[in-house]
């Protein structure tokens, strides 16, 4: 189940809303045993087959956190998160990789039999929190969980269990138990949902449409123009997909008294590679940060190993997009050109004009996203080819015809892509007369709109004339 | 504070009103099975079984149903393919491009592969000129009657920026017309025939796919005068002033009209022909005689919609005409370009059976017309299809 559907808008969540609060707030695990059982039913309806397996993940991480308490020998502790690493990553890496490591093997002469299997929904998220909760209580930074059914809330809570963000225990920890849903916070969570939920339907689908069209077309029938409205796209529907349901999960979360960390920052508007990954997926970057490559020595080691280090995380980052070699790819160019900036041209660019910097980012994370949704890397080089003017045409039909169809669209990606909304509310914030009344009002107001357009777009989606009208 | 307390309070009971509103008139509203201007069954309540429950389509199948039926669903689309017409211009709109005074079909983009073209336009040669051996064989005579479609017809009405299929078109009728030539199949090309008169505006419907009744007398004229030129048989031609043209008055539902959810933009009627001295005839279709035989399905009063469907009553399997007259027999088959044609050509001959191999399962036409021997057999079909062999393009047992 997605939260941009009829079943999730209009019949979970008002189930889940009035189940919730009509347990009084002292019955605290009443209202989060009510919250287990609906994330345990909103995962079965995604694919209810995959439901022993994260019962199974629930059940070794709170197994093997047990076990690295403090109060176990050493040995029994790096036993415990050895077992919660091999057998959490190993059925990640079953599920996820198994296909494409045969795949590579068969690559090189062998006729190995490929694996079908298919990828459970939000195992690579639900995975890396059931890890950081082990490593966490491991390191002594949280108190292993003795009620399973309170490390079930973690793993299962449903506003992030399919897309994230990747919250780690000790962020909740503490709420789990003690949070206050107060009105305010609630108020605060649904106008983040219905955000969320508006950039979901009025903008990321409709620049999907774009780029589903464009890049599933040869990319020798691209003329120059249409490649970059593919591209720009693409660019835009990732960054609004994405952050769009972390809107989402952060709204849900207050809606329910849960604080989740924020996952975007207006990645666009970067000045470089380095910014826009403290911008983008924060949660997943963090991850990473804290437990690969920390452990692995971080920055203070030697400049090679630094280097190694930096590679090493990004192309775990990249196959952890996906199992296919363009994500791989796509990880290692981030890799480089962080190194880069670290260690080539990052002090020039720092000196370099602020548009300078902005369009030079852009164009690298606009490539890197053409790595991203290509299937092959010659398909890749093919589109890059046609970015760039290899195929001949500046521009045709097809890139206008986008440009036309979908101007609104187009014009609001800019304008959501940058910080306005936060801005406005800076500027609003404290001051008297009607700015107040703007300040309180308007966030809800909009919000409401947008609730209205993006219940159209979500009906109108729907509306599907039989191909018998193609006559 | 307090403001932002009463705003928190406000906001949220609307949110929670929406939500549950919705909710309830989605879960509780009467359903209609069926979306007019969709033309389709709308999404039915998911049974529960325990294979559809493994296979994660039990969810699926009430997300489908709760957005088939989702609450102002009707009024919602309207009022978004209004917006997107009238206030964001867009140029096309649920599929429809919208253009001077026309409702064109929206093409997608496409890169034209001349050698598929060649060998698709070979196959379907071959499976023409085995039908029309068939028919040679008793000694009857076979015509093909390619028509533009509505994208071919008013191709310099499209916006330059999209798609007219000019390149493919002109790919596919090269390649049609050098291989049914080689194959000696006669062809009737009505799109060389209308471009010679200059493309008349009225010949085809600004919001559908097919012709207007006019463009289907000019086509009906071209058979007759076609056949009756090479000589093997003549048929009696209905001239203009044998009938009398009259336009409905009410507001004709071209296809593209209901993909825009009727709304307001092209006015646009049609029209029939009353013959000035009747022909008796009796109908059959699909094997049951009609107790009131017509060529038309008439609205009941001038208000009602009529679209494409009113002549021969659309599309049907098997239609059998008899006029009881010493005439020669006719057989026609092909998709819905066929239908205003017939209205005319039973006329011009004593039985007049139609055909449509998209919905007649019976046995294979070749089959058809050795069992019934038509004297003439007639196939219409439109620039689009010309190519395809499935449906109408497929006629002899595999």
């Amino acid at each position: 189940m997605v939260f941009s559907s009829m079943n999730f808008l209009f019949f979970f969540l008002p189930a889940l809303l009035v189940m919730y609060y009509l347990i009084p707030q002292r019955l605290r695990g009443g209202r989060n045993f009510v919250l287990l059982a609906f994330s345990f039913f909103f995962y079965g309806c995604g694919g209810p087959r995959f439901l022993i397996l994260i019962l199974a993940s629930i059940g070794i991480n709170y197994i093997c956190g047990l076990f690295v308490s403090q109060k176990y020998p050493l040995k029994t502790r790096k036993l415990a998160v050895a077992a919660a690493a091999i057998l959490g990553i190993g059925l990640l890496g079953w599920f996820k990789y198994s296909g494409f490591l045969v795949e590579s093997i068969n690559g090189f002469g062998a006729n190995l039999p490929v694996p079908q299997v298919i990828l459970p929904i939000g195992i690579s998220f639900y995975t890396f929190q059931g890890l950081s909760y082990v490593l966490d209580t491991y390191r002594g930074d949280t108190q292993p969980q003795k009620n399973i059914l309170k490390v079930a809330l973690y793993i299962l809570l449903f506003p992030q269990l399919i897309a994230g963000p990747i919250v780690r225990y000790v962020t909740i920890e503490a709420e789990i138990d003690t949070r206050q849903e107060t009105l305010r916070e609630f108020s605060d969570g649904a106008v983040r949902f219905l955000f969320g939920f508006a950039k979901k339907m009025l903008l990321a689908n409709a620049l999907g449409e774009i780029a589903d069209k464009l890049f599933n077309q040869p990319p020798d029938t691209l003329s120059l123009l249409t490649a970059w409205v593919g591209a720009l796209a693409y660019t835009g529907q990732i960054y609004f997909d994405f952050s769009a349901y972390s809107d989402m999960a952060l709204g849900l979360g207050k809606m329910f008294g849960f604080h989740f960390l924020e996952n975007f920052n207006y990645p666009y508007v970067s000045k470089s590679v380095t910014e826009f990954w403290r911008r983008w997926h924060i949660s997943l970057s963090t991850w990473f940060r804290d437990y690969l490559y920390i452990p692995l020595g971080g920055n203070r080691v030697s400049k090679g190993k630094h280097m190694r280090n930096i590679l090493i995380v990004w192309l775990l980052t990249g196959l952890w997009h996906g199992a296919a070699w363009n994500f791989v790819a796509w990880g290692m160019w981030f890799g480089i050109l962080l190194l880069g900036e670290k260690y080539v041209w990052g002090r020039q660019l720092e000196r370099a004009p602020e548009i300078l910097r902005h369009f030079y980012t852009m164009l690298l994370v606009i490539i890197s996203w053409v790595m991203f949704r290509s299937e092959t890397f010659t398909y890749t080089l093919g589109y890059l080819g046609a970015m760039f003017g290899l195929s001949g045409r500046l521009y045709d039909g097809q890139g206008v015809y986008y440009i036309l169809e979908y101007w609104p669209e187009l014009i609001f990606t800019v304008i959501a892509a940058m910080p306005l909304k936060h801005l406005a509310a800076q500027f609003l914030e404290g001051r008297d007369g009607p700015a107040v009344t703007l300040y309180v009002w308007g966030p809800k107001v909009l919000a409401l709109g947008l609730l209205a357009f993006s219940y159209m777009k979500l009906v109108t989606g729907s509306f599907n004339p039989f191909i018998y009208f193609r006559f | 504070m307090k403001s932002k307390s009463f705003a928190d309070i406000v906001f949220v009971s609307v949110f929670m009103a929406f939500i549950l509103m919705v909710a309830a008139v989605t879960f509780f509203k009467p359903k209609h099975p069926s979306s007019y201007y969709e033309n389709r069954m709308l999404a039915q309540r998911p049974a529960l079984d325990m294979h559809a429950l493994a296979d994660d389509n039990y969810f699926d199948g009430w997300e489908k149903y709760f957005s088939d039926h989702a609450a102002g669903r009707e009024t919602l689309v309207r009022l978004y393919t209004k917006i997107n017409l009238n206030l964001l211009h867009r140029p096309v709109v649920n599929d429809v491009v919208v253009s001077e005074g026309m409702y064109l079909r929206y093409n997608e983009y496409e890169t034209v592969d001349t050698e598929k073209i060649g060998g698709q336009a070979k196959a379907m040669a071959r499976e023409i000129a085995a039908l029309k051996d068939v028919v040679a064989s008793y000694g009857g005579v076979f015509y093909y009657v390619a028509l533009p479609g509505q994208y071919t017809y008013f191709a310099e009405k499209h916006p330059w920026f999209l798609n007219n299929r000019e390149e493919y078109t002109k790919a596919e009728l090269e390649a049609f017309r050098s291989e049914f030539s080689a194959a000696g199949i006669p062809l009737i090309d009505m799109g060389e025939i209308f471009a010679a008169m200059g493309n008349p505006a009225g010949f085809y419907s600004a919001s559908d796919y097919h012709y207007t009744f006019s463009g289907a007398y000019e086509t009906y004229r071209n058979i007759i005068g076609r056949i009756n030129g090479d000589g093997a048989y003549t048929l009696p031609l209905l001239e203009e002033e044998d009938f009398t043209f009259i336009t409905l008055p009410n507001p004709y539902m071209g296809s593209r009209m209901r993909k825009l959810m009727n709304v307001p933009g092209i006015t646009e009627r049609t029209a029939i022909a009353v013959l000035n001295e009747p022909i008796p005839f009796t109908r059959t279709d699909n094997g049951s005689q009609r107790g009131n035989p017509s060529v038309y399905s008439l609205p009941n009063n001038q208000w009602e919609e009529v679209s494409y469907g009113i002549y021969m009553g659309g599309d049907m399997a098997e239609t059998v005409i008899d006029t009881g007259r010493e005439l020669p027999g006719v057989l026609i088959y092909g998709d819905s370009f066929t239908n205003p044609v017939e209205c005319f050509m039973y006329t011009s001959c004593g039985v007049m059976r139609s055909i449509d191999l998209r919905h007649y399962r019976d046995m294979p036409l070749s089959e058809y017309v050795e069992q019934y021997r038509p004297d003439i057999v007639i196939c219409i079909r439109d620039y689009e299809a010309l190519l395809a062999l499935d449906g109408n393009g497929k006629v002899m047992a595999d």
